[in-house]
């Protein structure tokens, strides 16, 4: 019976890198919509360059585990939030090739490019917290089967968590560049995050509040767990003023792990609520498990990849650590 | 449905032998060392480009076809592994699939031929082992191409 929790613990991890490492490079996106400066928005793809392409390895894992550990939940979730998921690839896909088709033209050719770049990011945030927010909303199901409609998530509270995820992102992102970047663009990355970090926090604040009225069983949640939640929001609270004193100090690197600081916050708090479920509310993850052969293949496969790609993570890091060259990696 | 499984299993197969061939026909002339001055072969091997692509597809539609009416071989049925999504859905989907993925190989090809036409020596010289991402993957041989084979310079 352990066996399910592990895989879902390892599911709950590459969630949580997914959603922090990818976090700050769809953010650095979303900020080039808007960046007037062409050479600004250079250095701001070059910024998150040598490391997106990794980052976005940790979704696959997620994926690929909730299939075959959970695929009784893969069954019921990935039909219910069926347009999200498709657009939000989409919206990768299109991102993706705009780091490389932005690079063949120069001027208007490459702000084409770069708000294909921004929407495409952007677009990927605001599917990512449509899902957070339908997975609290609940899905219908009926037995093991998703009897919903797939337009449920379109409804105000996952538009709600839609744009907290946004907003958060832009937080991570501004924190990246108020690491990585130089003169002007490190005034940008203060004036986004002076900006953005108040939203975010707002915006968590009314989802949490709004959780209460769609979902019933947030009630129940936060009756079990209120000294531990009630310590999470402290943090989280403390967390985004301590940022905004941050922006623009002595440490470069200071908001940039407070916004990370923010989001696993966020993460544990939805971890507490909504376990030991894999479809909250509806279905546990001992229910939705599969044979133990099945778990004992993910794990071992998980056992094995993981920390190569923590390595390679790790070594990408560490090779373009400091700030990022203003004439690119390359100069 | 058994016009696809025939003939998409025999573009596969046909276009195999062919790259099989050119293979052979390859390691012959490299051997004898014409194998980057053959004009013949080097203008099959641009005209070939596009055949994995071809023969990849060629077999999944063997594959996909051939295996109808189960989407698992003597386990899972097609029709009782469709999911709920509707039908209107999945067309949307499907049509924005299409067009999103109709501008990535436009750009593509605009790109792609646009850096043929202005040849190997266009490219920029390579730095050694600037340690890019953005250049691990071109050849080091783009940009002296015409020293290591003077006879592309005619």
């Amino acid at each position: 019976m352990y066996l399910p929790l592990l895989s879902a613990a390892f599911s709950a991890f590459a969630i949580a890198l997914y959603v922090m490492l990818d976090g700050f490079d769809l953010g650095v996106g979303v900020l080039l919509l808007v960046q007037r400066a062409e050479h600004l928005r250079d250095q701001m793809v070059d910024s998150i360059l040598p490391t997106w392409d990794g980052n976005e390895t940790w979704l696959i894992m997620a994926g690929v585990t909730l299939l075959a550990a959970f695929p009784v939940a893969y069954g019921i979730l990935m039909p219910a939030f069926y347009l999200p998921v498709i657009i939000m690839l989409l919206a990768l896909g299109l991102r993706g090739v705009s780091f490389d088709f932005r690079y063949q033209v120069v001027g208007k050719r490459r702000r084409f490019w770069d708000i294909a770049f921004g929407f495409g990011s952007m677009v990927a945030a605001l599917m990512q917290g449509l899902i957070i927010g339908g997975l609290i909303q609940g899905v219908t199901i009926t037995g093991d089967h998703f009897t919903g409609s797939v337009f449920d998530i379109f409804h105000l509270f996952p538009l709600l968590t839609a744009l907290a995820v946004l907003a958060g992102y832009v937080v991570l992102g501004g924190g990246w560049l108020h690491l990585k970047a130089t003169g002007i663009l490190h005034s940008f990355a203060e004036r986004i995050l002076r900006d953005a970090t108040p939203i975010f926090a707002g915006l968590a604040i009314l989802s949490c509040t709004m959780a209460a009225f769609v979902q019933s069983s947030i009630e129940a949640a936060w009756a079990a767990h209120y000294v531990a939640l009630i310590l999470i929001a402290i943090l989280f609270l403390s967390t985004s003023v301590t940022l905004m004193v941050a922006v623009g100090g002595r440490s470069d690197i200071l908001p940039f792990a407070l916004a990370l600081i923010l989001f696993a916050l966020g993460i544990s708090g939805i971890v507490l609520v909504i376990f030991p479920d894999i479809v909250p509310f509806r279905l546990s993850l001992w229910d939705a498990a599969s044979s133990t052969l099945s778990q004992v293949f993910v794990l071992t496969g998980a056992a094995i990849v993981t920390p190569v790609v923590l390595a390679y993570s790790a070594f990408a890091y560490h090779v373009f650590r400091g700030k990022t060259p203003g004439k690119g990696w390359e100069g | 449905m058994m016009g696809m499984v025939f003939y998409g299993f025999r573009v596969m197969y046909g276009i195999a032998i062919v790259m099989f061939g050119l293979v052979v026909a390859s390691l012959w002339l490299r051997w004898q060392q014409r194998l980057f001055t053959t004009r013949w072969s080097l203008r099959t091997l641009v005209i070939m480009t596009p055949s994995e692509i071809v023969a990849t597809l060629g077999g999944w539609y063997t594959a996909e076809t051939g295996r109808q009416p189960w989407v698992i071989w003597g386990i899972l049925r097609t029709a009782d592994a469709v999911s709920p999504v509707p039908s209107g859905a999945l067309l949307s989907t499907l049509i924005a699939f299409v067009l999103i993925y109709t501008l990535f190989i436009t750009a593509f090809l605009i790109y792609a031929l646009r850096m043929i036409r202005r040849g190997p020596e266009a490219a920029p010289d390579q730095a050694e082992a600037s340690g890019s991402l953005k250049n691990a993957l071109r050849p080091q041989v783009m940009g002296n191409v015409t020293e290591a084979h003077p006879a592309l310079k005619e």
